[in-house]
């Protein structure tokens, strides 16, 4: 039978047939394509059956995302481009779609994401039920992932713009979906509003690069020339703001903590990272050199990875301290997009190389880490029914598979080897040193190294970042009623966690051949010959194995050799020890936060209440409050006389049919005028 | 030199803007059926002139249908509504006379500086009796509050279309005209059924009270 199979194969193979397989590999891609609309169309059929809806679309989506998996593996490194025959048009336009390697791997990407977001669906939904339609989660969240694959697949700026706009409003609805909470709906709405002004910027770029280059082709766009810099402007604001660039970042803390689990999953995993591919695809393989763009990226990267990882220390909110970190690895990633950029126009084509790998793999790295700890936060979430920090907590010996992912996962996130958090990174690490070493410029040479600097204090505030999240949050003992009572997640949502895992480990232990896979898919530019391999030189089991070593002789050396004490804490006479003599996550976060005093507007007010308050105080509390500049000093403001404005505008729809009427006579004998005028 | 055409033409829109003095319903809707009486005979006159057979029809249709049918269910609608006369809306009727013979007086400067090629051929008093007509209906739309005076003022605005497109293009054809009436009939029974619809929510048709539907 086998061989058989084989003798058929080497047939089709020697009939040059080989092409032909290619073409079915595109086939099942667009048919993936095809049936996630239909099974869109099927939630929403059956959305008052919950749970056989809730099963059968998780089964969907993971099938789904498994066939297109499967199709990526079958196809090879060839490029094509498949473009819709006729009554398949948008409007006049043919809708054109491109596999090539950068899209293939981000669909590899996307098809993981989902599939894992598919296994934890059926569990995780039963928290939420009654608090959201099941129907209309379902239609948006499979129409959101089909415009997701639209996107990345897309050839051309019609086709992307259109499944952009799928993907934005369909995420825009899944972040509202629990919508009978105040917060959800503001967060909704800021991010409905973020979404518009970045398809309003993407347009106008896409339409002034159109009047340039003649083509809504994105291989006839050229960003080399002189005219392109304003539309390459535009096309990087529009990107940053999607993808939670500071100072766009603004919408992301409130829309991600507000969509369910599965969805903040899938967007701080892959929606973010469709914007950079959309800079690759459109502004790094179009030839950008302008030095004004590049030094804006580098910019708003730089100051995006610290700002993040900073506000993120401080946050009380699991998923919104996984937002925050979002932000920074976002701005890591724009940063070494940045650093690829500069590279290429100061010809230094091997930190061009590596500085385009280490963005690229940290996408895919971050996608799979992140899209884990948010859903470890869903689980958290889904059994302690609350995101609270504060009221979390002892979760280790309730959920210790939950834990372990969690654990895992932070990690990586502070980049430990094993795991892949750590290859990418010092990729990262590695393009600066080189460009620090082989610029001619002593400027360039200076802020390579000031970067570094930079990198490596966003580092250590990500491990204390993540340290809290992790310490806070499952060790220790419980701090309320309702994580005392948490349970061991389902075990769809153990399995989706666990593959994670397993894709982040896999990933961080066969860094080199990655690497080597990553760097030959001719990222820099469309010509396939021109990419050469960055090698990884470092041995991931060697370096995993000189830190376990290094770990167990500290440990042997001061820990093991200081005996255990059994004895009663004296407790200053205030009563037995309770879970509020733990230290809790304000506390640990605030000497670091104190530090970057000027940037993060720390505030924190005690009241001591009692008739001899200091010694024998009735009540304490303390506060603490974060105020975030940006928000209320140029936010708020800006946003005061854009509604004054409106108010203004409004005046002129009074419902009276007669001023109407006015508005047309006049604006008629205007026009008439002017047109007789001319 | 001008031409019985222009001369019919040219009184419709006089005519059309003698009506906007009167707040009559019925006196109003006559005056609105002599207009559209005259802009048939001047589509009977261009199928002589130029020997369009179906123009002929056409004006027959006109006379029929616009001049008489529909004055005389809209005067059935107002007598069944039991209103006669309309309040009035931002101007008084004798200022909205001499307004609309002021715009009578803009269309013939607009219609000179129109850039349209046809218009050394066709004469351009046909154009600008049709670009008043626009107005002038405009101006009963706005100095109207019943419901049915809106009525009224649309079905002048459609008179100045037809009359501009008539003057230029020496009519469409035959079926796009027929489209075009039977949509004109359509239109008037569809917004006097409304009428009443409006009478029996609201007790009144009273336009300028209807101003909470805006959001």
């Amino acid at each position: 039978m086998r061989n058989y199979a084989i003798a058929l194969l080497d047939d089709r193979i020697e009939a040059g047939l080989h092409g032909n397989l290619l073409m079915k590999s595109a086939e099942i891609i667009l048919g993936t394509v095809v049936l996630l609309t239909l099974a869109a169309v099927a939630a929403f059929v059956l959305s008052h059956q919950k749970k056989l809806s809730n099963r059968l679309m998780s089964f969907l989506l993971c099938a789904l995302a498994a066939s297109s998996l499967a199709a990526l593996l079958g196809t090879g490194f060839q490029q094509f481009t498949y473009v819709t025959p006729a009554p398949f048009l948008l409007g006049v336009f043919p809708m054109s779609f491109r596999l090539d390697g950068l899209s293939r791997l981000f669909v590899g990407l996307l098809s993981l994401i989902l599939f894992s977001a598919g296994l934890f669906s059926t569990g995780y939904l039963k928290h939420l039920e009654g608090r959201i339609s099941s129907g209309l989660y379902w239609t948006t969240f499979l129409l959101f992932s089909l415009s997701m694959f639209g996107v990345v697949l897309s050839g051309d700026a019609i086709t992307f713009i259109v499944m952009w706009e799928i993907m934005s409003l369909s995420s825009a609805a899944l972040v509202g979906s629990d919508h009978s909470h105040h917060l959800v709906q503001k967060s909704a709405l800021i991010y409905l509003s973020a979404t518009r002004i970045a398809s309003g910027l993407l347009c106008g770029g896409f339409l002034w690069m159109h009047s340039l280059c003649g083509s809504w082709s994105f291989v006839d766009w050229n960003f080399g020339t002189a005219q392109a810099i304003f539309p390459a402007l535009l096309i990087l604001i529009g990107f940053c703001i999607k993808a939670g660039i500071w100072p766009f970042h603004i919408w992301l803390p409130y829309a991600y903590p507000a969509a369910p689990a599965t969805v903040s999953a899938v967007m701080s995993g892959f929606m973010s990272k469709i914007s950079i591919y959309g800079l690759i695809r459109i502004l790094v393989q179009g030839g950008l050199y302008a030095p004004e763009i590049i030094n804006l990226a580098f910019f708003l990267g730089a100051i995006s990875a610290f700002w993040g990882v900073l506000f993120a220390l401080v946050q009380n909110d699991l998923k919104r301290l996984l937002a925050y970190s979002s932000i920074e690895n976002i701005g890591l990633i724009l940063l070494a997009l940045a650093i690829a950029l500069k590279a290429r126009a100061a010809n230094l084509p091997i930190v061009a190389d590596i500085a385009m790998t280490a963005a690229v793999f940290h996408c895919l790295n971050h996608g799979l880490v992140k899209s884990l700890l948010f859903l470890c936060a869903g689980a958290v979430d889904s059994q302690a029914h609350t995101r609270d920090l504060h009221k979390l907590g002892g979760l280790a010996k309730k959920m210790p598979w939950t834990m372990a992912c969690f654990f895992l996962g932070s990690f990586s996130m502070c980049s430990i080897p094993p795991l892949n958090g750590f290859a990418s990174k010092w990729l990262i690490y590695q393009s600066l040193f080189q460009s620090a070493m082989l610029n001619v410029s002593y400027i360039e040479r200076g802020i390579a190294l000031a970067t570094i600097c930079l990198l490596s204090a966003v580092g250590a505030l990500a491990i204390a970042t993540f340290v809290k999240a992790m310490g806070v949050g499952f060790l220790g003992t419980s701090r309320s009623t309702m994580a005392e009572h948490a349970q061991e997640a389902s075990a769809g949502m153990r399995a989706s966690q666990s593959l994670l895992v397993v894709m982040c480990a896999g990933l961080g232990v066969f860094a080199s051949s990655a690497v080597k896979f990553i760097s030959q898919l001719s990222l820099l530019s469309r010509d396939s010959a021109a990419s050469t391999a960055v090698d990884f030189p470092l041995s991931i089991p060697l370096l995993t194995g000189l830190l376990v070593v290094t770990c167990l002789i500290v440990y042997l050396l001061f820990l093991e050799s200081s005996k255990v004490r059994i004895f009663k804490t004296w407790d200053c006479g205030f009563g037995a020890l309770s879970t509020k003599t733990q230290a809790s996550s304000d506390s640990f976060a605030q000497p670091l936060a104190r530090i970057f005093r000027p940037f993060l507007r720390y505030e924190t007010n005690s009241t001591i209440k009692g008739r001899d308050r200091r010694h024998f105080p009735e009540e304490i509390t303390v506060e603490v409050k974060i105020v975030s500049i940006l928000e209320s000093r140029i936010y708020l403001p800006s946003l005061a006389v854009i509604s004054l404005g409106a108010k203004g505008l409004a005046k002129l729809q009074a419902g009276s049919i007669h001023l109407y009427l006015i508005y047309v006579c006049s604006t008629l004998v205007i026009l008439l005028l002017v047109g007789t005028a001319l | 030199m001008m031409s019985p055409i222009d001369l019919c033409v040219l009184s419709a829109a006089v005519l059309a803007c003698l009506m906007v003095g009167s707040l009559h319903l019925r006196l109003n809707l006559w005056m609105y059926g002599a207009t559209t009486m005259f802009i048939a005979l001047a589509t009977a006159m261009t199928a002589q002139a130029h020997a369009e057979i179906s123009l002929i029809y056409i004006a027959l249709l006109i006379a029929a249908l616009k001049s008489a049918g529909i004055p005389l269910f809209l005067v059935w609608t107002s007598e069944k509504l039991n209103v006669h006369r309309d309040v009035g809306a931002m101007i008084p009727p004798p200022l909205a006379m001499h307004l609309s013979i002021g715009l009578f007086a803009l269309s013939f400067i607009l219609t000179r500086g129109l850039p349209a090629p046809e218009m050394e051929a066709t004469g351009w008093y046909g154009a600008a009796a049709g670009i008043s007509l626009l107005f002038t209906g405009l101006v009963v739309m706005l100095t109207r509050r019943l419901a049915i005076g809106q009525i009224l003022g649309f079905l002048v605005i459609e008179n100045g279309i037809y009359v501009f497109a008539l003057t230029q293009t020496l009519g469409m054809p035959l079926l796009v005209e027929m489209g075009v009436l039977l949509d004109m009939l359509v239109g008037v029974m569809v917004s006097g059924l409304l009428v009443f619809k409006i009478q029996k929510s609201f007790e009144h048709i009273d336009v300028a009270q209807l101003t909470s539907l805006k959001e």
